[in-house]
């Protein structure tokens, strides 16, 4: 395949090469990444509150009870459009499974009634009591404003929303700061945008040259600072990313890769309409054995044989 | 009657391309629909093998499908006894003759002129739980005013409250419609029959009973269909407004006949919806059809 020729491709983690695989071949060349697993949070109300932001589960429910107990929103969510929800969900299984059973979950290897993936659901269920009530009118970017605005204290959404901060003028460390979703340090969920080369491409020549540019070191570094994600290399120009990317290039390079659920890297666009579908009723009835139910039938269906 | 060849010829040379375009485009596309919808088409690649009724068995088995069923019949019903009930009192006003009739008529007219998008983002707003009317409410003391609007889960008889949200949106928006229909029906009854009513000693509500509404039952019955197949069909209002809501509280099969078959590719299941939404609007419109060629005979 055409990236082994390409210089310096050895510099993405394997994790990540085996993300863009199908059977042994890579299929795309993955621009820019972006990271779903990333808790923000409101550095004032914190430190108000005199706590710390929480690193597992457990420190999530204490710190959420008391905030909780000052009448403030532990919680942000905006799921008007649905996929915050399974993206949240995502970060809470990865949490109890960690991230070898967390890739078997999507390969079809791991139940949906293993223990772990159970433990997950049930904080995600759990985790509902803790949200703002107006969560379905609000949309992902609403909800991360209300970290920002200090009417909630957390919120669990992709990177993107520290792009969204810096253009609405919010200060890190001020306004908003982050950590790994609770339970989550040493993962990093990815998601990417990605050109691929398909069979029988007329232009085949151009679309390989197009492909070296999207992988090259300096293509990357023109367009990852701009469009607020880090390359997918680990040799990026450090001094052109902004603090933020600096961190998530750290532990880009140092942490187990996995694949973001909401976003189509862990499972096909078919599976994932469905599993929203699931989780649209989940976040109202919280039945978890419903919800097992209906996962396990749709991994059943469309989890690669 | 006596028409020469060349004439014929040249309207079949209008009407051949319309109705070549028509047949490609509407009805060989709903034929292609029902093929696919009884196969096992479900990715990006087709699948052409042929399974019977059993996307049509699966979906009726689905929460979400059948939320949506219900939720089309009640906004329905809804949405179209609002849209006469105030459609008819308002042309009811201005055809009392009040002045600066043309200014109320237009203003009441305008919403229609908005696509259902700028409605949905407009009342999304208004009717968002923590900053719309609800905040507004509490600014004037009714501290109580938690109503979730678009947002609740509450339901009864599997009538979902969220509805009521969409209802207003839509009964906004259409019931100067509907008072335009009834204006300009009020105005064809002969302004004799009512001034001989009055002579003959009836009342203000007589007049209402027994002359205006049974002359104007004609256009109820239009007025019906129209907002029947706007609400049958509908989606652009809710995915502007609301999207498929918690437990699909707002979803309607036009939006889930979208996110089935161009998000998550399952094209068989997608043409299934959309034939269940044909039935649907069928059962609407044929009657319709039936009758006025019945009058036209």
């Amino acid at each position: 395949m055409f990236w082994n020729k390409t210089a310096g491709w050895i510099n993405s983690p394997k994790d990540v090469i085996d993300i863009i695989s199908y059977e042994g071949e890579v299929y795309c060349i993955p621009v820019n990444i972006h990271r779903a697993n990333v808790m923000w949070y409101s550095p004032k109300i914190f430190k108000e509150a005199g706590l710390t932001p929480p690193e597992s589960m457990d420190d999530f429910f204490a710190v959420a009870d008391a905030l909780k107990a000052k009448g403030i929103t532990p919680l942000a969510l905006g799921d008007t459009n649905t996929w915050p929800s399974t993206h949240l969900l995502a970060s809470v299984l990865l949490a109890s499974t960690g991230p070898d059973k967390y890739r078997d979950l999507w390969s079809g290897k791991v139940s949906w009634s293993d223990s772990d993936v159970q433990k997950g659901l049930k904080n995600f269920a759990k985790m509902m009591g803790y949200i703002n009530s107006d969560h379905a009118a609000l949309t992902n970017m609403d909800a991360a404003g209300y970290v920002a605005e200090g009417k909630a204290a957390m919120n669990v959404m992709g990177d993107w929303a520290a792009g969204y901060f810096q253009s609405q003028g919010y200060v890190q460390g001020e306004d908003w700061d982050w950590i790994p979703a609770p339970g989550t340090r040493g993962s990093f969920t990815m998601l990417s945008d990605s050109f691929g080369l398909t069979k029988n491409a007329p232009n085949r020549e151009n679309v390989v040259k197009w492909l070296e540019v999207c992988a090259s070191k300096d293509g990357q570094d023109a367009f990852n600072p701009i469009k607020g994600s880090i390359p997918s290399r680990t040799d990026g120009d450090r001094s052109k990313y902004g603090a933020y990317l600096n961190g998530a290039m750290d532990d880009f390079a140092t942490n187990a890769i996995v694949p973001s659920l909401a976003h189509g890297a862990a499972v096909s666009e078919a599976w994932l309409t469905k599993i929203n579908d699931v989780m649209s009723v989940f976040t109202t009835d919280l039945n978890v054995a419903k919800a097992t139910a209906e996962f396990q039938a749709l991994a059943d269906k469309y989890a690669p044989k | 009657m006596y028409r020469p060849k060349k004439e014929i010829r040249k309207g079949l040379l209008v009407v051949i391309p319309f109705t070549a375009v028509l047949f490609i485009f509407v009805y060989g596309f709903i034929i292609w629909s029902a093929r696919v919808s009884l196969t096992a088409w479900d990715g990006i690649l087709p699948n052409m093998k042929f399974v019977g009724f059993s996307n049509y068995l699966e979906l009726l088995k689905t929460q979400r499908f059948q939320t949506d069923l219900f939720n089309t019949f009640y906004f329905t019903i809804f949405f179209m006894a609002v849209c006469i009930v105030v459609g008819f009192l308002l042309s009811y006003l201005l055809y009392q003759g009040i002045r600066g009739e043309a200014v109320f008529r237009t203003i009441y007219l305008f919403p229609l002129s908005l696509s259902f998008v700028v409605t949905g983002v407009l009342w999304r707003w208004l009717l968002s739980p923590e900053v719309g009317l609800n905040a507004l409410l509490r600014m004037i003391g009714f501290s109580h005013a938690d109503f979730g609007w678009f947002t609740s889960t509450q339901s009864f008889a599997k009538y979902n409250f969220a509805l009521i949200s969409l209802i207003i949106a839509a009964s906004w928006q259409y019931s100067g419609y509907t008072m335009a229909m009834y204006l300009a029906g009020l105005r064809s009854i002969p302004t004799q029959i009512i001034e001989s009513a009055k002579i003959d000693g009836a009342g203000e509500w007589r007049i209402v009973r027994s002359i205006l509404l049974p002359s104007i039952r004609p256009i109820t019955f239009s007025a019906m269909i129209v907002l029947g197949h706007v609400s049958l069909k509908i989606f652009d209002l809710a995915y502007a407004m609301t999207g498929k809501g918690p437990s699909f509280v707002t979803d309607f099969p036009g939006l889930f006949m979208f996110e089935t078959t161009f998000r998550g590719n399952h094209y068989a299941e997608g043409s299934a919806i959309s034939m269940f939404m044909l039935l649907l609007v069928a059962l609407v419109i044929i009657p319709y059809l039936r009758s006025t060629f019945k009058g036209e005979e």
